[in-house]
């Protein structure tokens, strides 16, 4: 059930009329109940793997609360951990290590028959797993209690607005929104509801779903088209996936405020980063900070030395780039992260530009280092990332149609985010936010784009896969 | 940006925001653009908006359906001005039976009482053409086929999100270029006036040749398709299987018929270079590479009365050059001649000929050979090789093209078919050869020196066999005696 699908439309109307009429205890056993429905639709058994994972990670926590032992409490963590990483592994990785089981073998002169394994894979794994594992360390560290009630911390797992593709809330945040009573739906909160939902839809509808095609076409002709039908494609996939992602990402949000819920906010103007390291600040934010403060600091973060520092900062984005999907591509797509951020810390330890024009120079530099890497995340193979990057310095390869409408779209994405800045820097924004006609004849506009622009099909969200 | 949280604000922004979004859907309602989003294509759209107007000065009383044959290649007008009666044409380009079958269930049959629908034919059943997809996922007729039956397409049309469009399509819909292809209002597509001797001329200029069958072979403009067509990954998510696409089809007629609504099955002209001997269009025909489908044809217009008029080759149109945008497609002037022909054939004005009826036509085949298939032939004996002047020959100048004999079978059996050349010489052509009911098998001699050569082995029932013997290529039949004799055992 895709959120800009018709059925999900009604499951939402219906879901949203019932639930404000229902009592805190009610509103959660009905959130719990349409949430397990949500992710049941697409396929009931993928039910069972979530239900289990939660439950195995919900009794280790448990017991770690009680636990007086600290080698107990260890104990109990590391079968948490491990049981979420076996379900995470087996589902999504089985496939890819044992192919490379395979071809390990067959360096060593062993031919080896791989075993075909039919594995579904459970819609948005990756992000409830992750967010299981936050719970069980958070609990561990005794920086949040146990949570006692089963129903609760199934539906901070299962939560439908943000179960398949984030944010990945951490249990601090969003364990005490399900805990507590919610306060009653105001004005404020459902305008704020419906303006996420306009911008994310508009995101996702009237930019990602039509920049989609122009950037498979340009995928798909890798090995014969060269020069700017190539660029214009890479540029293309490049909006396509931050406004496909923080498209769900402001879908899931204003849902949320809908039913009384504020998720985090995912992305910050991401191609507007003066360095690779503030693209990261501004990039899938639930992500980075999660492998900040569970793979990154407890690797060491940057306590134990520079040398240590990069390996762990490599690591990490290694790490990240494989979490993203069982292929060496997107493991190569993390390392570019990683040698980027290196690099940055290396050379120029973090100072952001102070000029204007250095600010803008290093907007483009960051922006075209982010479309390289995403030349290996969006391509089959190596040899069709490698023919796509040398293709775009060798136009004499063959020509193709050059989608000029590209910049048109990667504007209006950019000038969408520039009047939702917060931060002070966007005057327009404050002239509009101060006027409520303005505002009004914002979000109007954004639904009249929603409604009137775009793609006639629907296209599935990019990040469901992972 | 911050809202105001008071109820006045709140509702003061309600009011405009619905005010703005309703002036805009109102704009777009009046200005009566095509709802692409809903039909699945521009095309359709169009026509659904042109047929909308055209009724309303009265009802139709044909309709004509069928693929771009039908679309750009038959003149309605024409036909109405012949016969008195009202004609749409519904003939969407790139689309397949199993899409006209469906719009003629959710468009022609629910509310609509036509006299007749002409059915405009490809040579095929399904098309894997991306148009034709993109028009079998449009949501008015996969709402037709849900729950909500016909309804579906009657209440979805008043949706405001099916006007929606890329922004670049806007851009096209509201500043349309200059040479854009319209819809007439009775539904033809008007084309450029661009002849095919003119594409030819374009496309030599443009160093591309002989690409449009001047030569006789395959049209380029075919081959272009089904190389923009026929990926993998279309064969891979067709979907639709061809039995329940040909049920679905035969129980549209059935419908038709049951509602009193008569059918024609049409074949549209194509350009008499599509017929040449040595084309693959004649070979595909003459070897029953369309044998199934010719034969559903035949047995669905026996079964429910309809005639199968084969206009493939028709003279009056196919010899004329200027009628053709390409090989196989009608220009205007050709959708006129069409569309008073048609209307003649159906207002009874000019009866059909007997070399129409039927597919392929007998009209096709001597479009092929240059001269109908002839009546009688002499009969000869089998058992000891008969000279082939003994047969009755065609050819121009003296030059045997085409024979054509019976053999006296005395006994069911095998029998073998040998060419023999008293100088033993090479022989390079291809043949089409017939011996018997069967259709024609293609013969191509090893092109070494010989004196017999073997044209295959038959099986034959006993009585008066059909023999025939045509060049292939144009070149002439040098063999001298031909011999037909029981098969040896191994």
């Amino acid at each position: 059930m895709l959120f800009h699908s018709l059925e999900f439309l009604v499951f939402f109307a219906l879901v949203f009329v019932l639930y404000q009429r229902l009592p805190h205890r009610g509103q959660n056993w009905m959130l719990l109940v349409a949430s397990l429905f949500f992710y049941g639709y697409w396929n009931s058994k993928i039910l069972l793997v979530l239900m289990a994972a939660a439950s195995i990670d919900y009794v280790c926590a448990l017991a770690m609360d009680r636990a007086q032992s600290e080698r107990t409490r260890r104990t109990l963590l590391t079968v948490s951990l491990v049981s979420s990483l076996a379900v995470l592994c087996f589902f999504k990785y089985a496939n890819f290590f044992l192919d490379n089981f395979v071809d390990v073998l067959r360096l060593f002169g062993v031919e080896a028959v791989r075993p075909a394994l039919h594995i579904l894979l459970p819609v948005g794994i990756s992000f409830h797993t992750f967010q299981a594992m936050s719970y069980a360390v958070d609990v561990y560290r005794r920086e949040l209690p146990a949570v006692r009630h089963y129903p609760d911390y199934l539906l901070y797992i299962s939560f439908f607005p943000q179960l398949v593709a984030g944010p990945i809330e951490r249990a601090a945040r969003l364990l005490p929104q399900v805990q507590r009573p919610r306060p009653p739906l105001n004005l404020g909160r459902c305008v704020e509801g419906v303006k996420l939902l306009a911008v994310g839809y508009t995101q996702k509808v009237a930019f990602a779903d039509v920049l989609a095609p122009i950037a498979d076409d340009a995928f798909a002709h890798a090995h014969t088209r060269g020069g700017w039908p190539l660029l214009f494609g890479l540029y293309a996939f490049a909006f396509q996936i931050y406004c496909d992602f923080s498209g769900y990402s402001n879908i899931a949000r204003g849902l949320a405020r809908l039913l009384g819920f504020e998720l985090m906010r995912n992305f910050a103007q991401p191609y507007l980063a003066t360095n690779i390291t503030d693209f990261w600040r501004r990039w899938h934010i639930s992500l980075s900070t999660w492998l900040r403060d569970y793979l990154y600091i407890p690797l060491g973060g940057n306590r134990k030395g520079r040398a240590r520092t990069y390996v762990n900062l490599m690591l990490t984005m290694l790490l990240g780039g494989l979490w993203h999907g069982a292929s060496w591509t997107f493991v190569v797509w993390g390392g570019l992260h990683g040698v980027c951020l290196a690099v940055h810390k290396a050379w120029l330890d973090r100072r952001a530009p102070t000029t204007r024009a250095g600010g803008l120079l290093g907007a483009l530099v960051t922006f075209h280092l982010v479309c390289l890497a995403w030349i290996f995340f969006r391509a089959e193979s190596f040899a069709d990332a490698r023919a796509f990057l040398t293709g775009i310095f060798a136009p004499a390869r063959g020509a193709g149609p050059i989608p000029w409408e590209v910049p048109l779209y990667m504007a209006a994405a950019l000038g969408l985010d520039f009047l939702l800045e917060r931060r002070g820097r966007g005057r327009l924004s404050h002239l509009v936010s101060r006027h409520w006609a303005l505002e009004t004849a914002f979000v109007a506009f954004l639904i009249v784009l929603v409604v009137f622009v775009g793609e006639n099909h629907v296209v599935p969200f990019i990040y469901f896969q992972f | 940006m911050s809202f105001r949280s008071s109820t006045s604000s709140f509702r003061r922004s309600l009011a405009l925001g619905c005010a703005l979004f309703a002036a805009v859907w109102a704009a777009l309602e009046l200005a009566r653009f095509p709802r692409t989003a809903f039909w699945g294509g521009r095309k359709l759209a169009q026509k659904v908006v042109a047929l909308e107007a055209f009724e309303r000065t009265g009802p139709v009383d044909v309709f004509v359906v069928g693929p771009s044959f039908v679309d750009q290649g038959f003149d309605a007008a024409r036909f109405t001005a012949v016969t008195g009666k009202r004609c749409f044409n519904l003939g969407v380009s790139g689309t397949d039976m199993y899409f006209q079958s469906l719009l003629v269930r959710e468009l022609v049959l629910p509310g609509r009482t036509p006299e007749a629908v002409l059915w405009g034919l490809r040579d095929e059943v399904l098309s894997r053409s991306n148009i034709n997809r993109q028009y079998l996922a449009a949501p008015a007729l996969a709402w037709a086929r849900g729950p909500l039956g016909r309804f579906g397409p009657v209440l979805g049309q008043y949706l405001p999100h099916y006007h929606r469009r890329r922004i670049t399509d806007w851009w096209g819909e509201l500043f349309p270029a200059a040479d854009e292809e319209v819809v007439d209002a009775q539904g033809r597509t008007v084309l450029a006036t661009a002849t095919r001797q003119e594409r030819q001329a374009e496309r030599e200029d443009a160093g591309d040749a002989g690409a449009d069958g001047a030569s006789g072979n395959e049209p380029a403009d075919d081959r272009r398709e089904e190389e923009a067509t026929g990926g993998g990954f279309l064969a891979e998510d067709y979907a639709i299987e061809l039995a329940p696409a040909e049920e679905h089809v035969e129980a549209t007629l059935r419908s038709l018929r049951d509602a009193g609504i008569r059918g024609w099955f049409l074949l549209t002209p194509y350009y008499r270079a599509v017929f040449a001997r040595h084309s693959k269009y004649a070979q595909a025909l003459l070897l029953g590479g369309q044998a199934d489908y010719s034969a559903w044809l035949e047995r669905l217009g026996r079964e429910l009365e309809l005639p199968v008029l084969d206009l493939h080759y028709c003279q009056e149109i196919s010899d004329h050059e200027p009628y053709f945008f390409d090989s196989r497609h009608l220009n205007g002037a050709g959708s006129e001649a069409l569309g008073e022909l048609l209307g003649k054939l159906y207002s009874g004005a000019r009866p059909t000929p007997e070399a129409w009826l039927g597919t392929p036509s007998r009209a096709q085949r001597a479009a092929i050979f240059g001269h109908a298939p002839p009546a009688t032939a002499p009969t000869l004996p089998t058992g000891v090789p008969q000279p082939l002047a003994a047969a009755l020959g065609f050819g121009p100048g003296g030059k045997l093209l085409d024979a054509y004999a019976r053999f006296a079978i005395e006994r069911a059996g095998t029998y073998e078919l040998v060419l023999i050349d008293r100088e033993s010489r090479a022989h390079s052509g291809a043949y089409f050869v017939r011996l018997g009911p069967e259709p024609y098998r293609q013969v191509v001699p090893p092109g070494v020196p010989e004196s017999r050569s073997s044209f295959g082995a038959f099986e034959l029932e006993a009585g008066e066999q059909i023999f025939e013997l045509h060049s292939r290529t144009g070149a002439p039949i040098d063999w001298d005696e031909v011999l037909v004799a029981p098969a040896s055992r191994p």
